[in-house]
């Protein structure tokens, strides 16, 4: 399935479960939508983030996606928990995400070293990699359950990209690996409902 | 919590955000792979032009038949003697080492190698014990550089050895960083396999590098006492009067994209990128250009008889261009060669023609033997696939096919039943 689907399936899933909710139970159905800041060494870029799942008191438990435009477009799906400090509305939070990061990148060229020989015959794939999260945040809580959600953390995902070249001297084909391990300081702000 | 205060805070952690950034590092890295030279001296190498153990065919190149014996180019090592007294079973029997040998041509007694820059003769009376009488320097100087690789000029590269590496790279984005290429090696001691790895640097002809372009289709030929050799942009004239004694007399420059050269009737026929140049040997030192016939940027072997020059255009890498064809040329009158017809090819390299059978190597479509009584409408008489072939030589009804599996040796002397009478595999 293609990433741009997958976030949207997700997404939209998180929403209606959310909506659909009307009884308080033990087990509390949540939807953290956010955009996200992301800094790194080589870019500042941006990201969207759908995270759903359950809340029992202090601790929520969830599968989370995003769209992650830093250097190499990519989707990120990850399982997340996060703990919050306190009774009161406005709490304190801790999260930590971690899973696979999917790649969704626009043009194999960019970024990279640009590979372009006339009539030479040449492909760039990429592979998907991992994708963690942590950090803290603070929710300043709003009527049944939603609220603003602000958060900071270090945030990691990684990419493989192989270009296969037809050697011009030798016509061997030859496959260059290339691996990337991307860390960014993140800042997200979103709303749970 | 008023929004005052969340919009303060949101501030303070962007603020962090651009705080923290130079705390946090991208690591890429670039495995790929790298041809490191090994040098000899040249007395050295020079030392081990002899006749050594034989080796396994690799990468063959110009073939060479002469009495019951092949000689038989590896491409940028050196070339293979092979025995042939029995076509059904020929015996590898020696390898004389010549590092750079793209080329040979055999006169006599005498066999003419390039080594890099320099050319070598050698007397193979013998063929079990060949002798070297002579080297000419520095009659292709332009084999020193090749694709921004340039050697080192006091020594000679024996071989090349192929590593793995893993170095940090660019990792892209806007504001990237550019981490470096190759870790501490530097662009000069290593030849890159991807050309464009080695920045900055334009292509150029020749070698430098660990297998050069040519072999087969020829770049050396002979015509009475003179040797020519085409570089990649011109035709260098070597007398060899004195057949062990190769002294240079004439270079003269022809083009660009220059490939190969076939003689015939006192005249060159030179294939090249952009075309086939008829060039007139009247004056065997001072070779005068007739005539050029232009075609699709390609790469371009050729051949004649009386009437007719035959020419194959390939596309692929090297040859930067987009058309396979067998174009027949009239060369009636030399100085206005004219387009006869085309014939659609798959990927067709060497040709030769032997009376009114024209043999086509077709790349991975194999072998095909044409019925060229009517060279508007030649006919296949047959096709042999299985085999990727590069380059042929025939004689009186035997061909020796050189593919990239191996050597072939066909007995065509009846077109309706061709048989393959020996094959030598090739160690790919």
């Amino acid at each position: 399935m293609k990433p741009k689907y997958l976030f949207l399936i997700i997404f939209l899933s998180g929403s209606i479960l959310s909506l659909a909710q009307k009884k308080e139970t033990a087990y509390k159905f949540h939807s953290i939508n956010s955009l996200s800041l992301l800094n790194g060494e080589n870019e500042v870029s941006a990201g969207l983030q759908s995270v759903n799942g359950f809340q029992k008191k202090n601790l929520f438990v969830g599968l989370g996606v995003g769209l992650d435009y830093y250097i190499y477009r990519s989707v990120p799906l990850f399982g997340d928990v996060r703990y919050e400090f306190g009774k009161n509305k406005n709490k304190l939070f801790v999260y930590a995400d971690a899973g696979i990061n999917f790649q969704w990148v626009e043009d194999p060229n960019v970024g990279g070293p640009i590979f372009i020989w006339d009539g030479f015959n040449t492909t760039r794939d990429f592979d998907n990699g991992i994708y963690t999260d942590a950090g803290f945040g603070y929710i300043v809580g709003m009527k049944k359950g939603g609220g603003l959600v602000l958060s900071f953390g270090h945030t990691l995902k990684s990419l493989k990209s192989t270009e296969t070249y037809q050697d011009w001297r030798t016509q061997e084909w030859l496959t260059d690996i290339y691996r990337y391990k991307l860390n960014r300081i993140a800042v997200k702000v979103g709303w749970r409902f | 919590m008023r929004i005052r205060s969340f919009s303060a805070l949101l501030a303070s952690l962007i603020a962090l955000l651009f705080v923290f950034n130079s705390c946090v590092k991208d690591k890429c890295t670039r495995r790929y792979v790298y041809w490191e030279p090994v040098y000899r001296t040249k007395d050295e190498v020079r030392g081990n032009i002899k006749n050594n153990s034989p080796r396994e065919i690799q990468r063959p190149g110009k073939i060479y038949i002469r009495g019951n014996y092949i000689f038989l180019n590896e491409i940028d090592r050196g070339i293979h003697i092979i025995d042939n007294s029995n076509k059904s079973a020929p015996r590898n029997i020696a390898f004389i080492d010549i590092p750079g040998n793209l080329d040979i041509a055999v006169k006599g007694n005498i066999l003419y190698a390039d080594l890099y820059t320099d050319m070598v003769a050698i007397d193979i009376t013998n063929p079990l014990q060949t002798i070297v009488k002579k080297f000419t320097e520095n009659i292709f100087p332009e084999r020193y550089y090749g694709n921004g690789f340039s050697q080192n000029p006091s020594m000679i590269i024996q071989d090349w050895v192929r590593r793995d590496t893993i170095v940090q790279t660019d990792c892209g984005g806007n504001g990237g960083l550019f981490s470096g290429l190759f870790g501490g090696l530097k662009e000069a001691d290593v030849f890159m396999s991807n050309p464009l790895a080695q920045s900055g640097n334009s292509t150029a002809a020749g070698g430098g590098s660990p297998f050069g372009v040519g072999g087969s289709m020829a770049r050396f030929t002979i015509v009475n006492n003179y040797l020519y050799a085409v570089s990649e942009s011109a035709l260098n004239v070597v007398s060899i009067v004195n057949g062990a004694d190769p002294t240079f007399s004439n270079k003269v420059q022809i083009g660009w994209g220059i490939e190969t050269i076939y003689p015939f009737n006192n005249r060159l026929f030179i294939g090249s990128n952009t075309g086939m140049f008829v060039y007139d040997i009247s004056t065997p030192t001072n070779p005068v250009k007739l005539s050029n016939f232009t075609h699709a940027t390609s790469c371009d072997p050729v051949i004649a008889d009386n009437n007719h020059a035959f020419v194959t255009l390939r596309s692929g890498n090297a040859c930067r261009g987009f058309t396979d064809q067998l174009d027949v040329l009239d060369i009636t009158n030399l100085s206005s060669p004219t387009l006869v017809k085309t014939y659609l090819m798959k990927n067709p390299h060497g040709l030769s023609k032997d009376g009114n059978t024209l043999i086509i190597c077709d790349g991975a479509d194999g072998l095909k033997f044409y019925n060229a009584s009517d060279v508007r409408n030649l006919s296949l008489q047959k096709h042999i696939t299985g085999l990727n072939t590069y380059d042929v030589i025939t004689f009186n009804g035997w061909a020796l096919v050189v593919a990239k599996d191996g050597l072939y040796q066909y007995d065509y002397s009846s077109l309706n039943n061709i048989n393959l009478i020996s094959k030598m595999s090739v160690k790919n």
